[in-house]
């Protein structure tokens, strides 16, 4: 198999946590370059969610 | 910069030792489908032509250099003969390498000296030469070392005894700890790849004695693959490591893990 192949995430997805900026938002930025979708659950989020 | 760019290596130029055949070919086939040109030295010259060839159906242009690196005298003239086809060295992978089994209180002294001078100390002269003459003065080098996880632990002696390789293989562990933080200022990154076992001519020995005990140790029961060193060879010869020096990742299935 080729290089470019083992680096290809077409039809992958990734779940990020912390993605949604710095070191998270890098590394899905790396995956959308190699073509896959990217979901990142940030801190702000999970703050949101509503306590019980 | 998009990854792809930090992944590409068009315009780079790459030495690679014991590139024939194995793990050395396999890492030519993944820098030169990157964009780079490789230029491989081996012993046997038959056998570089043959990967040469292997190299061109592949669309990559390859020099090759026949040097036995026992020889230290051959190393300046060899980086020289790549210098003056290339121009540059942008990336060396100092992969070429032999083992040696015996138990210690026999192990001979020749063997012994033999083994630490082809993996230990013709990459430091490697990579001194190519240093000097080449990546140091144009600011820019990436210096691959294959070590072993033969070099992160001792091996147990009922699997093969195999000391001055263990010592070698450890040696140039720290070697590449030690230069990686002495050439970091010149934009110079040194890392080392620490195989498992892989199939080879080298290996095949120790594989044909031991296959079942490297299956139980190897949590994905399986040997390396012609694929399998690709992708990390990829990134420490790339701009996507750039941040990266002095490291040490093993690629072995999880031998080294438990």
């Amino acid at each position: 198999m080729s290089v470019k192949k083992l680096f290809d995430l077409s039809g992958k997805a990734a779940l990020i946590t912390g993605g949604s900026r710095g070191l998270g938002l890098r590394i899905a930025e790396g995956g959308r370059d190699t073509v896959s979708r990217s979901a990142g659950a940030g801190a702000d989020a999970w703050l949101r969610l509503p306590l019980k | 910069m998009s990854v792809k760019k930090l992944f590409d290596l068009s315009g780079k130029t790459a030495l690679i030792t014991g590139g024939s055949r194995g793990l050395g070919l396999q890492m030519a086939e993944a820098l030169g489908e990157m964009g780079a040109k490789v230029a491989i030295t081996a012993r046997k010259a038959a056998e570089l032509e043959e990967a040469s060839a292997h190299l061109s159906k592949m669309g990559i242009e390859s020099l090759t250099v026949v040097n036995d690196l026992q020889v230290s005298d051959s190393i300046k003239p060899m980086v020289e003969d790549v210098l003056k086809a290339f121009g540059q060295i942008d990336i060396l992978i100092n992969n070429a390498g032999a083992a040696w089994g015996a138990p210690a209180e026999d192990h001979p002294l020749d063997a012994w000296q033999k083994i630490i001078n082809l993996n230990l100390t013709a990459p430091f002269l490697l990579s001194q030469t190519v240093g000097k003459l080449s990546m140091i003065p144009r600011k820019y080098g990436k210096i691959i070392n294959i070590a072993s996880i033969a070099g992160l632990v001792g091996t147990d002696p009922g699997f093969m005894p195999t000391i001055a390789y263990n010592s070698s293989k450890g040696g140039v562990v720290n070697f590449t700890r030690s230069l990686g933080a002495e050439w970091a200022t010149h934009n110079i990154t040194v890392n080392a790849i620490a195989p498992g076992v892989f199939p080879s001519k080298m290996s095949k020995g120790m594989i044909d004695r031991a296959e079942q005990y490297i299956m139980d140790q190897t949590p994905m029961r399986r040997l390396g693959g012609d694929e399998d060193l690709k992708g990390l060879a990829l990134l420490l010869a790339s701009d996507a490591s750039a941040y990266m020096t002095g490291q040490i990742i093993a690629v072995d299935g999880g031998f080294s893990s438990v």
